[in-house]
C-alpha cells in the first residue's frame, strides 16, 4: 500500500514537473541543484577580454528557436529567442558584443560588469526587433553579485529602461525579458532613484505562478493521502 | 532540523558572495551534512539492484522533463575540461548528502511521529526551501515538484538509495547537457 501511494505521488510530481517547466520563463535554471562552474568575470578592457558571439540563421519560413551566447563559463551574456520571433525572410544575423558603456548612466543605479550590444539583422543590413510583443527575447547577463539582486535593463540610444528580471542561478546570472534589441546591462540598484523596476515575467506576475503552482502541488499530495487514508479505514 | 539549517548557514558563509558557484562551499556543505546523519544515527544500507534501477529511471524523468521543455534548438554533451572534471564528483556528493540527510535521516523521523504524507511534504518543501538562496524564488515551484518526486522514489524503493541516484543524474544533467 505504502508503495502505491509512492507511485501517486511519483505520478503527481512527474505531472508538476511539466506544468512547472511549462510555466517557467525561458532561461530558467536547467538545473534542479547542484554546483555551477562559474570562472571568474571578463571585464572589458582587461585580460582576458570578454567574447562576442555571432550565429546567422538562414532563410526560412518561420524563425527557429535559437541560442545564442558567449563563450565564458557560464556564459556572460546570452540571448533565448523562442520560434517566430524575428522576421525570417532573409537570413538574421544575431551577434552579442560587449561595448564600452555610454554616456548616460543608468538613473536606478551602477551599471555591474560589461555592457553588451545584442543585434539581429537581416541580410540587407537593417536592423530587427522582434515581430511582437508576444514574442520577447531573454537577455541573460551575468552580475558580479547577486545580492542586491541586480536588474537587466535596455539602453535604446538615449535612455535606460528596466527589464523585468529574474534570478538565474548559476554566477549571479539574471534574465531580463525584451520586446526590443539594444544594449543590455546588469545594473545593481543604489543611487540614482529611478522607477522601480517590473517583477516578473512573461506578464504573469511570477509570484502569482509560484504561489499557485506550490499551492497545488500541496492540495493534491493531501488529497493523495487522505483518500488513501480514508481507504485504509474503511478496510 | 537544526544541523541542516547549519549546515546551510556554513556553506553560505563559505561560499560568499556566489554562493552557488562556490565549490569548497560545496564540500563544506556536503560534509556538514553527512556528519549530522552519521551523528543522527544513519548507517548505509546494503544496496539493492532495484533502488538503483528506479532511481536511474527517476533521474532519466527529472533530465528529460528539462529536455522536453527546454527552448532550444539542440542540446550537446559538454567538452571535458578540468573544470567540469573537478565539478562532477563534487556534485554528486553534494546530492547524495542531501539525501542521506533529507530523505534518510529526517524523512525517517517525522514519518515515525507523522506518517508518510508529513515526511514526503515536509521534505519536499525543506529541499525546496534551502536552494532559494542559491538559484532565487523562481526555482521554488520547480524544486517542490523535484522533491516530491524524490520523496515518491523513497516511498516506492523505501530506502535512500534510489532518490541519491536520481538526484545525482538530475544534477550532472544541469553541467553535462548544454
Amino acid at each position: 500500500m505504502t508503495a502505491r501511494r509512492g507511485w501517486g505521488v511519483i505520478l503527481v510530481s512527474v505531472i508538476a514537473l511539466t506544468l512547472v517547466w511549462r510555466f517557467l520563463p525561458a532561461g530558467s535554471p536547467p538545473i534542479y541543484d547542484g554546483q555551477c562552474i562559474a570562472n571568474p568575470y571578463e571585464t572589458l578592457g582587461g585580460s582576458p577580454a570578454p567574447r562576442a558571439a555571432t550565429m546567422t540563421y538562414p532563410k526560412a519560413a518561420a524563425f527557429p528557436p535559437a541560442e545564442v551566447y558567449t563563450a565564458e563559463t557560464p556564459p556572460q551574456a546570452q540571448i533565448l529567442i523562442e520560434a517566430g520571433t524575428f522576421d525570417s525572410s532573409t537570413a538574421v544575423t544575431v551577434s552579442i558584443t560587449p561595448v564600452a558603456p555610454p554616456s548616460v548612466r543608468p538613473p536606478s543605479g551602477t551599471i555591474e560588469g560589461n555592457v553588451y550590444r545584442i543585434t539581429a539583422v537581416n541580410a540587407a543590413g537593417a536592423q530587427l526587433d522582434p515581430l511582437s510583443r508576444a514574442n520577447p527575447v531573454y537577455i541573460i547577463l551575468r552580475a558580479l553579485a547577486s545580492s542586491p539582486a541586480p536588474t537587466i535593463e535596455l539602453f535604446n540610444g538615449t535612455s535606460w529602461t528596466p527589464l523585468a528580471t529574474l534570478n538565474s542561478g548559476c554566477g549571479n546570472t539574471f534574465e531580463g525579458t525584451s520586446t526590443r534589441m539594444g544594449d543590455f546591462a546588469a545594473v545593481r540598484p543604489g543611487s540614482g532613484g529611478g522607477p522601480p523596476p517590473p517583477s516578473g515575467g512573461g506578464g504573469i506576475p511570477i509570484a502569482a505562478i509560484i504561489g499557485g503552482l506550490a499551492l497545488l502541488l500541496i492540495i493534491v499530495v493531501v488529497v493523495l493521502f487522505s483518500l488513501d487514508r480514508r481507504r485504509n479505514a474503511a478496510r | 532540523m537544526a544541523g541542516i539549517v547549519a549546515a546551510a548557514v556554513l556553506r553560505a558563509a563559505v561560499g560568499a558572495p556566489d554562493t552557488a558557484a562556490s565549490m569548497p562551499a560545496g564540500v563544506v556543505f556536503a560534509l556538514a551534512l553527512l556528519v549530522v546523519a552519521i551523528a543522527a544515527g544513519w548507517r548505509p544500507g546494503r544496496p539493492r539492484v532495484a533502488a538503483a534501477g528506479l532511481g536511474v529511471v527517476g533521474g532519466g524523468v527529472l533530465a528529460g522533463a528539462w529536455l522536453l521543455s527546454h527552448g532550444s534548438p539542440g542540446v550537446q554533451v559538454a567538452p571535458l575540461n578540468a573544470g567540469l572534471a573537478l565539478w562532477t564528483p563534487i556534485v554528486a556528493l553534494v546530492a547524495i548528502a542531501e539525501e542521506v540527510v533529507l530523505r534518510g535521516v529526517l524523512f525517517d523521523a517525522v514519518r515515525s511521529g507523522f506518517g508518510d504524507g508529513a515526511a514526503l511534504l515536509v521534505t519536499a518543501l525543506l529541499f525546496a526551501v534551502m536552494h532559494v538562496p542559491l538559484y532565487g524564488i523562481g526555482s521554488l515551484p520547480l524544486d517542490l515538484a523535484v522533491g516530491l518526486l524524490l520523496g515518491g522514489l523513497r516511498i516506492v524503493s523505501g530506502g535512500v538509495l534510489a532518490p541519491a541516484v536520481a538526484h545525482v543524474i538530475a544534477d550532472l544533467a544541469g553541467g553535462w547537457l548544454l
